[in-house]
């Protein structure tokens, strides 16, 4: 159970990463550091991404208690 | 019997093929079809023409405003690119600015200021890496109570009231507080429109001027409410339930709400604050620079072609938006001064008669509503002590019962006072808030001195 739990973290977090990621990051690394505009669009995205997926969550919680026939187990972090 | 019969009308002859041009002929023994060689162009009919010059005309009008606002997007985020290229060390936090922004006057549509700001500002503060945080007042006058609140939260931390909101878990190169409100004080703050630069000014003088003590408004409302009587039973309802009704539906509370909807009663509330920590405060800190962005919502349908004159003149708004929001990344500011206190005032003139005549109408429903109420309040009583039986239809659909109607009644009445307290900060010719403290107080941004696109920062004023 627990390792389910893991896994869908995991997976969670890496699928931010990698939508962020290609969002915001020029792929022609010039410099160690992220520039202002690179960090600015990270952390709007990484907080988006949050923010989606705590509402999905709570809208597949309401549906699983309300109608019982909804969708499958909530999968937020 | 051929000269008895009329001759039949000579038709007229079709033309003669046009004889071949040489050129053509040359042309078709190449093997190109006649087809091709005889092809004549000609201009089509009047009607044709009156159409393809009409749409052409309209879709060349929209095609050119839209791209000229590209290009004027393009021109402002170019200015401001360099910005964003700057290196930012992992624990620095990139400039945040607040943006105000709440539901225009007679307008459903509650984010409406909130769309113009991300269409029209929000391109160029992206591309000059300026994070934003928007607030939304969804209800009239719900913007101006979130900032006040959020202004008393702080006084009462200041006081020692309330003890600082501690973190939980100790994250690196995370702001105190203090360094938080610092670099508040410094980011600027965007106010869209005049309704909400109303607002705000109210919520600003309101959070510096209210007592510290925390209210609870239900708790309040109902209060107000269980005086009025509209739930009192009549006393003569046992002997007379028709007569008991007629005198319920007029309650005699409902003329008198008006009037302190407007200026609350003060009665006195129990104190849980020392009378020396609870002290308006003689001056207030200085918040950011404000970045007051015209805005323009034109509604109601005699105005249609006003929205079509600007559907072809998206550019204006480009234009306005994306130089307020340079104005805002270069920094320039300098104090408000009592022009200001004007700002878009033109906007009012676009308010709807509807929303100035919101009290009315407000007062229409609620009269109409205890008069309905009184009736359901009869029915729920006699409901419930059994002295009638439920007819058919109520045992299929009970009615509301005592406890439900208190609710809804709640609720209404919540409703209308907040419509009613925002519309008094909102309506047309209604003058800002001000305070003597607001004097030298706030910043406005102003376009940068050098045109040269070095950025000029305000050293947090």
């Amino acid at each position: 159970m627990a390792l389910a739990e893991l896994e869908i973290l995991t997976d969670a977090l890496n699928r931010m990463m990698d939508s962020c990621h290609n969002k915001c990051i020029n792929p022609s690394y010039k410099e160690a550091e992220l520039n202002k505009g690179e960090s600015v669009c990270v952390d709007r995205c990484v907080a988006k991404f949050f923010e989606v997926n705590k509402k999905v969550g709570e809208k597949m919680q309401s549906m699983n208690n309300g109608g019982g026939a909804g969708g499958g187990a909530p999968r937020s972090f | 019997m051929s000269d008895s019969e009329p001759a039949p009308p000579a038709l007229p002859k079709p033309p003669p093929p046009p004889p071949d041009r040489p050129i053509a002929q040359i042309f078709n023994s190449l093997g190109i079809p006649k087809a091709v060689t005889n092809f004549r162009p000609r201009l089509p009919s009047r009607n044709w023409l009156i159409f393809f010059g009409v749409t052409g005309s309209v879709l060349g009008a929209y095609i050119y405003d839209r791209r000229e606002c590209k290009k004027i997007r393009e021109s402002y985020k170019a200015r401001v690119a360099h910005l964003a290229l700057e290196p930012l060390a992992s624990h620095d936090m990139p400039r945040k600015v607040t943006v105000y922004t709440c539901k225009p006057p007679g307008d459903e549509e509650y984010e409406r200021a909130m769309k113009y700001f991300k269409k029209y500002v929000k391109p160029v503060l992206v591309a000059a890496a300026v994070d934003y945080d928007i607030h939304n007042g969804n209800r009239y006058g719900a913007l101006s109570k979130d900032i006040a609140d959020k202004i008393i939260a702080r006084r009462r931390v200041a006081a020692g009231i309330d003890p600082e909101p501690a973190n939980q878990i100790p994250i690196p190169g995370q702001l105190t507080p203090a360094q938080k409100r610092a670099r508040e004080a410094e980011a600027g703050i965007v106010i869209v429109g005049r309704h909400t630069f109303k607002e705000f000014l109210h919520g600003v003088k309101e959070g510096w001027s209210a007592s510290l003590e925390p209210v609870d408004e239900e708790e309040e409302l109902a209060q107000a409410l269980s005086l009025d009587g509209v739930f009192d039973e009549p006393e003569d309802e046992e002997t007379d339930p028709a007569h008991g009704q007629t005198t319920r539906l007029a309650p005699p509370a409902v003329p008198q709400l008006m009037p302190h909807l407007l200026h609350q009663p003060s009665k006195p509330r129990k104190t849980t604050i020392p009378p020396h920590l609870d002290v308006t405060p003689t001056s207030i800190p200085p918040p950011a620079p404000l970045l007051l962005v015209p805005f323009s919502n034109i509604l109601g349908f005699r105005n249609i072609p006003f929205m079509l004159i600007d559907l072809f003149n998206e550019r204006k708004r480009v234009r306005a938006g994306s130089e307020a929001a340079y104005n805002l990344v270069m920094g320039n500011s300098r104090p408000f001064t009592q022009d200001d206190i004007d700002f878009n005032i033109e906007q009012e003139e676009e308010y709807l008669k509807d929303f100035n005549e919101l009290p009315d109408e407000i007062s229409k429903t609620r009269r109409k509503y205890y008069e309905e109420l009184a009736k359901k309040i009869t029915t729920a009583r006699e409901l419930s002590r059994g002295t009638r039986p439920p007819t058919k239809d109520e045992t299929n659909y009970p009615p509301p019962t005592e406890v439900e109607l208190r609710a809804e009644r709640m609720q209404k009445e919540k409703r209308w006072r907040n419509n009613l307290r925002g519309w008094s900060i909102l309506h047309t010719g209604s003058p800002p808030a001000w305070d003597p403290r607001f004097e030298n107080l706030f910043r406005v941004y102003i376009p940068p001195d050098n045109e040269a696109g070095t950025p000029v920062r305000s050293e947090g004023q």
